[in-house]
């Protein structure tokens, strides 16, 4: 049933190209190439009955409808595979446009939104990496040995840091308040997209628990055809990722975790689990990263904006330069090892300030989306069915 | 390799037990520690009529070695042979592997200075260092 869902009192369009013609921007320059044929909806495996796409997202992405694009669940839904891209008999490619479409989405439902105007210029963002890694530099040299702020809170912990002029204390009242802001900024533009979906009933538990299944185990990613090996890339930065918190959220609670029974708390020893799973996890991600930047030079995809570079740009040198901070640390080469830390800690800096304005910010819009479409359909799209 | 072959629940299986094993046997190395208190002390202090260390302790935990190093460099490079020395270390931290050693294994570090180096316990050595008799 292809059907544009209906309105029946006639409503009056207001084509915005200039919407338009930031999509056409950002990534989308072959929309005006469709032609509604609909073989992309046809062939999308994530696709479903009763709200096809990504035609009806051609279509409102034509006329610039950008308040519809945005309401809609479905362009969360696609996952790029180019299922539908490499089928397209006009060259379209409708998975880019939603790709660009979604960029769109993050953009608007960022807030402050001049803040992701600025994220997606080139400059602004080799600024901020600048100039943190300079205001870092300058005040680990300037002052000179810290007392430790947090002795009192356990005498009985040692907690050596990496550079006892940045120690860790001030690193976590550093980047405890970037972490709130982020959340803040990703749980607003959560809610809005939520009223936007225009559901506001309770019981989603049941609908989050199998998106959350889904997410896990990949399944959507799992049912692109053209494309499926992405699913393993994705998998390396996400378990990575999922990795390195784990690993992270144990070094900053070292001072008070009632369960650590070794007196020495930071630095880990190099065959210590925990030390195992953070050069494991940091290692998947590189690996990942460089798949993901092998398939975008490849034939199939365009090389994408710079919206799609600078996430996948940020987390590759946050993370090389923390290899390097190891490296350098065990060869024991003092000054640059202080300057790979430095770097490495305004990488992650600039990376947390734009969480909510890069493409990290599908992990929180998807899963909105997700959880949406579960709870709406009861049979939901983004949740395998029993039989499979 | 054929990736589609692989079992798509395999990688996130494998991706969380090795996400999990650290949480775990963290926990299960505190269990097994509570159950047979093994909670011997971990760094041998000083007692308390050894007076104050040369440094505050805090700056000292962190920063030991850079002192070392201006020591040595005093002494070999300048020839000015100070009243602090390793001598005056071991006056109160008596035995090197119950003390230095300790963290510096944790974490992997093996300074070479005592490959050639006696670390002395309050000993001749340590009293002809400081001039005494």
């Amino acid at each position: 049933m292809m059907q544009m869902t209906a309105t029946p009192i006639p409503v009056p369009i207001r084509p915005d190209g200039e919407f338009r013609a930031r999509l056409i921007a950002s990534g989308g320059e072959d929309l005006k190439k469709c032609f509604q044929c609909a073989t992309c909806s046809v062939v999308c495996n994530l696709s479903e009955d009763g709200t096809p796409f990504p035609r009806k997202e051609m279509i409102w992405a034509q006329w610039g409808l950008q308040d519809r694009l945005f309401a809609d669940a479905d362009i969360w839904l696609c996952h790029q595979c180019r299922d539908c891209t490499s089928r397209c008999p006009r060259g379209a490619r409708p998975g880019d446009v939603m790709a660009a479409i979604r960029r769109e989405a993050i953009l608007h439902y960022s807030a402050p939104r001049w803040m992701g105007r600025l994220a997606i210029r080139p400059g602004f963002v080799v600024l901020l990496l600048v100039l943190s890694s300079l205001v870092l530099g300058l005040l680990a040299c300037l002052h000179g040995p810290l007392p430790d702020l947090f002795r009192t809170s356990r005498p009985d912990r040692i907690v050596i840091s990496y550079w006892s002029q940045l120690p860790q204390w001030l690193l976590i009242l550093f980047f405890t308040p970037v972490l709130l802001l982020d959340t803040s900024v990703m749980v607003l533009g959560v809610k809005r997209l939520w009223h936007n979906l225009k559901a506001s009933d309770p019981e989603v538990s049941r609908g989050i628990r199998a998106v959350l299944r889904n997410i896990v185990l990949h399944e959507n990613f799992d049912r692109c055809v053209a494309e499926r090996p992405r699913m393993y890339s994705h998998m390396l930065v996400l378990f990575g990722f999922l990795g390195l918190f784990v690993v992270d959220l144990w070094v900053l609670t070292a001072r008070f975790n009632p369960l650590l029974s070794n007196v020495l708390a930071y630095p880990f020893n190099f065959w210590s689990p925990w030390k195992i799973l953070a050069n494991l996890a940091g290692a998947a991600i590189l690996i990942g990263c460089t798949l993901m930047v092998r398939d975008r030079m490849a034939g199939t995809g365009r090389a994408g904006v710079w919206f799609d570079w600078m996430f996948l740009g940020l987390v590759a040198i946050a993370v090389l330069t923390g290899f390097a901070c190891e490296v350098l640390h065990y060869a024991r080469i003092d000054p640059l090892r202080y300057a790979a830390y430095v770097v490495h800690l305004a990488t992650v800096f600039v990376l947390l300030v734009l969480l909510p304005y890069s493409k990290f910010a599908h992990m929180v819009y998807r899963a909105t989306a997700l959880v949406y479409v579960a709870h709406k359909k009861g049979s939901p799209q983004g949740v395998v069915r029993e039989s499979e | 390799m054929n990736l589609n072959k692989l079992p798509a629940w395999l990688p996130p299986a494998v991706a969380g037990v090795i996400i999990l094993f650290p949480a775990g046997y963290s926990a299960g190395r505190f269990a097994w520690a509570r159950a047979f208190s093994f909670s011997k002390p971990y760094l041998e202090l000083p007692d308390a009529s050894s007076g104050s260390c040369v440094r505050d302790p805090s700056w000292m935990r962190q920063n030991h070695r850079i002192l070392l190093r201006e020591l040595r460099d005093k002494t070999v490079r300048e020839g000015i042979r100070g009243k602090i020395t390793l001598g005056t270390c071991s006056h109160c931290h008596k035995d090197k592997t119950r003390f230095c050693d300790k963290c510096h294994l944790a974490v992997n570090l093996y300074p070479d200075c005592f490959d050639c180096h006696f670390y002395s316990t309050a000993g001749p050595m340590a009293a002809r260092l400081e001039g005494k008799p």
